[in-house]
């Protein structure tokens, strides 16, 4: 394998040294629970993202921002490996999820998936009824006593704000669902393995204003219990609720990631360049 | 650091996965070896005849008559020849017309049920119309020019059975007609006719050509049809109202009680129907690919 | 030229409907065969068809399953051993009957000694539906949402998890589509088992025993048997009956089944 010649210094300030910033908004306990170092990742010869490094603190929300196609899907996608589903994807560096060496061929990856629950884009409950929906993901990890099922059902869908309006028809279809219920339905269901990590990518922009709200609320809501990095290109949601903040940007046809750091500072103080353009509209 | 390069899709170590993937692949070699298998056998079946009489005798004998070692195949293969190509002069305009109606005269109201009923008459099954053929067709003929069981028989019956093919598939192929051509084409002021001969038709000649050689490769291998109303007779007809038998009919008449040489002449005669069929098949994949890009 | 088409087969149904209709009773389902079926009903005939059929199908499902399901979400589409499975089935769904008799009878009734048997039949007739069950399955699959993969991924599913709890029954509408055409296809097929189930009309003891096919009846009674027809365009009605019924009865269910059973199940 190529190693990829090209390292984020050519600007000086930019992602290498990512970990521990000065003044964070959440605190952080100890080391970080998330880290990944100089990650690169190929579509066949492309490649994709180079070179990310980054760290992510156990409590707390990091919003990744920048265009589409600087590969926040991607990194996303290779922190649950995810990638392992397209066969032209190849992943180099080092992922580590808490104890867990994410990109070691040792490590089960079926485990490792259900320690990161991943909610996407588009809502994509299974063609089920909802309670089946919800109960599948905990039957397929070996919890199969009904009442411990049923507990944790009605914690998860209390949780994303849904027991009052499903309680009388678990039984109905999932897909029979408005957008943004559908969409909390998805989120439940990651929340019912209980997972450490939770992966957002553009978890409400297929919604409308309202749900969008709704969702929102509800992912502000999780952050003292889960370690959530999502995926916006709604800059004053981002602003509104993450703690941390990093920015992709493609240069040579490349994602790499541009800045990072609380979200306060990338926002109000960028320092770079190109994130003061995102983030003041001029580009993207 | 770790580089990873997992194979097409990773499964995890999970046993269950392990499981299944061996399962799977027991049912696709299965599956995936069924026609060497078939091939195989066949061969093997054949081998005694192909060294005793030898093939060349297959076409060089005066007769059929399987118990004196007397191995003519070649009657066989001029009746099963005959009845195929002439269904398949028949059924190629009939079907390419059926279809250009359907796809392009024929008002919607029409065209869906019209489409149904030919899809309801591919789904006849062969004995049903080797048996209207047996009691309503060959009385018919027999009328006209006795006996009636016959080599026209044989055809008539055969070009009901492989239009119903011949019109999908060809309507399958005009359906893909590019609309884009069409509307250069209206664009120059082509009429609905013009448009169908000068762009449509020669667009569609591979699309056309392969439903010919598949409803041929139909007609070749059917067997209780022409079984029915052929006459079974072995011989090279002299007209198109004289008995003939096909080399699916022979099999299915003497299988049964064949033993020895005789049975393994049989399996040749096998064997060369499924040569023929795979060789059509084959051309027709092959035109499909070949023309594709004229 | 529709027109022709439309004398064509109206005047096969209505030939066959004119001269069957008269032997349609109930004697004809419940009573067995007499006189060599120039009278009595056609039941051992039916129970037999629906054993060969039985045999058919149980046996050609699960590898049509497995194949399907291993080309479509197992191989890559363009890996050499999926294309060959992919080729040979093709080629296979194009060899005639005839041939699938000769293959049957040389390898179901003498090498493995089954003889002409319910289940030599059976075997054969999964020998040539397996490519049509194959084909439909396959594209069912390949019809599921990428959603539903990925969600089950990220959810932690292992692969035959995804596959039994997500994909088949979400392909179960293709799915049965597939085992309808195949079981239709099985249904009108006479040529295989000319000499691989036989002749014998009486009512099967076992699966061992050999058994007469409705087609086979039909057959047999117009070619051998003189003054059979009667009771052949009788049979002939029942054929098409039972054809017409399953199709029927497919399309009913596709229709329901992705309505609503498949959401909640
Ligand atoms: N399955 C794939 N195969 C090949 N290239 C891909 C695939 N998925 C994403 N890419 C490429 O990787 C780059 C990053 O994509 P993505 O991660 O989806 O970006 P984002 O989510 O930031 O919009 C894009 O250039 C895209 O074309
Ligand atoms: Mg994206």
């Amino acid at each position: 394998m190529k190693r990829s010649p090209v390292t984020a210094t050519p600007d000086g300030d930019t992602a290498v040294n990512a970990s521990a910033p000065a003044g964070a908004a959440a605190a952080p306990t100890g080391a970080p629970f998330l880290a990944l170092r100089r990650v690169n990742v190929f579509y066949g010869a492309r490649q994709a993202l180079a070179d990310v490094s980054l760290s992510i603190d156990r409590v707390g929300i990091t919003a990744l921002v920048g265009p589409s196609g600087s590969g926040k899907t991607t990194l996303l996608t290779c922190v649950n490996r995810l990638t392992d589903l397209i066969p032209s994807c190849r992943v180099t560096g080092a992922i580590r999820c808490g104890d867990l060496d994410v990109l070691s061929p040792d490590t089960d990856v079926l485990r490792l998936r259900r320690r990161i629950g991943m909610i996407f884009q588009k809502p994509n409950p299974f063609p089920f009824s909802i309670r089946r929906n919800l109960a599948c993901p905990l039957r397929e990890h070996g919890v199969t006593d009904p009442r411990l099922i049923d507990a944790r059902l009605e914690s998860a869908l209390r949780q994303v704000g849904l027991w009052d309006e499903v309680s009388d028809r678990l039984d109905t279809a999932a897909l029979a669902l408005s957008g943004g219920q559908q969409q909390r339905l998805c989120i439940a269901r990651a929340l019912m393995l209980s997972p450490d990590v939770l992966l957002m990518d553009e978890p409400c922009s297929a919604l409308d204003p309202m749900s969008s709200g709704w969702v929102e609320d509800l992912i502000t809501a999780l952050r003292r219990q889960y370690t959530i990095v999502i995926v916006t290109h709604n800059l004053a949601q981002a602003r509104r609720i993450a703690d941390h903040a990093a920015l992709f940007w493609v240069r040579d046809g490349v994602g790499r990631l541009i800045e990072h750091g609380p979200a306060a500072q990338l926002f109000d103080h960028p320092r770079h360049e190109l994130t003061a353009a995102y983030i003041n509209g001029v580009r993207g | 650091m770790y580089t990873t390069w997992w194979p097409p899709i990773t499964l995890s170590h999970s046993r269950r996965d392990q499981l299944l993937r061996a399962l799977l692949w027991s049912c696709a070699s299965v599956a995936g070896l069924m026609l060497v298998c078939i091939v195989a056998f066949l061969i093997l079946e054949s081998a005694p005849a192909l060294s005793h009489p030898g093939w060349r005798r297959f076409f060089t004998d005066a007769a059929w008559h399987p118990t004196e070692d007397a191995y003519a195949l070649w009657p066989m293969l001029a009746g099963t020849l005959l009845s195929t190509g002439g269904a398949v002069l028949l059924a190629a305009p009939l079907g390419i017309g059926t279809a250009v109606f359907c796809q392009w005269y024929a008002p919607a109201w029409l065209a869906v049920p019209c489409r149904r009923l030919i899809e309801l008459l591919a789904g006849i099954p062969s004995v049903v119309f080797g048996f209207w053929g047996l009691v309503a067709l060959v009385p018919l003929i027999n009328q006209w020019q006795p006996p009636g069981a016959s080599l026209l028989a044989g055809i008539c019956i055969l070009t009901m059975m492989i239009l119903p093919t011949t019109s999908l598939l060809a309507q399958a192929s005009l359906a893909q007609a590019d609309p884009d051509a069409l509307r250069a084409a209206a664009a120059l002021g082509f009429g609905r006719w013009g448009t169908l001969r000068r762009v449509v038709l020669p667009s569609c000649a591979a699309g056309l050509l392969t439903a010919g050689l598949l409803a041929a490769s139909r007609a070749l291998g059917e067997t209780m049809a022409v079984l029915m109303v052929c006459g079974n007779v072995v011989q090279l007809p002299s007209s198109l109202f004289d008995p003939v038998r096909t080399l699916t009919a022979n099999m299915a008449l003497e299988i049964p009680y064949a033993a020895g040489r005789h049975r393994s002449v049989l399996f040749v005669s096998g064997l060369l129907l499924l040569l023929l069929v795979i060789s059509l098949v084959g051309s027709a994949t092959w035109v499909r690919r070949a023309l594709r890009h004229v | 030229m529709a027109l022709v088409l439309l004398v064509f087969f109206a005047g096969l149904l209505g030939h066959l409907l004119w001269h069957g209709a008269a032997g349609l009773s109930w004697e004809l389902f419940t009573a067995p065969p007499r006189h060599a079926g120039r009278d009595g009903g056609i039941a051992p005939i039916l129970v037999s068809t629906g054993l060969i059929l039985g045999v058919c199908m149980v046996t050609a499902l699960p590898f049509g399953l497995g194949t399907a399901v291993l080309l479509a979400e197992v191989t890559q589409r363009r890996s050499w051993t999926g294309e060959f499975v992919r080729r040979s089935l093709d080629t296979l769904a194009g060899v005639p009957s005839i041939v699938f008799g000769l293959f049957g009878n040389a390898f179901f009734c003498v090498t493995l000694g089954l003889g002409f048997s319910i289940m030599s039949g059976g075997l054969t007739l999964a020998c040539m539906v397996l490519p049509i069950l194959i084909r439909t399955a396959e594209e069912g699959l390949r019809a599921v949402p990428r959603e539903y993969r990925l969600a089950a991924a990220a959810l932690g599913f292992s692969h035959a998890s995804t596959v039994c709890q997500l994909l088949l029954p979400a392909a179960v509408p293709a799915l049965l589509a597939g085992f309808i055409l195949g079981l239709g296809r099985a249904m009108a097929e006479t040529a295989a088992l000319i000499f691989t189930s036989g002749y014998v009309d009486r009512m099967p003891a076992s699966l061992w025993d050999s058994g007469r096919a409705l087609s086979i009846h039909i057959y047999d009674l117009s070619m051998h048997v003189p003054g059979g027809d009667g009771r052949a365009y009788a049979s002939a009605l029942v054929l098409i009956g039972l054809l017409l019924v399953i199709n029927a009865g497919a399309m009913w269910a596709g229709r329901r089944l992705t309505a609503q059973w498949i959401l909640v199940a």
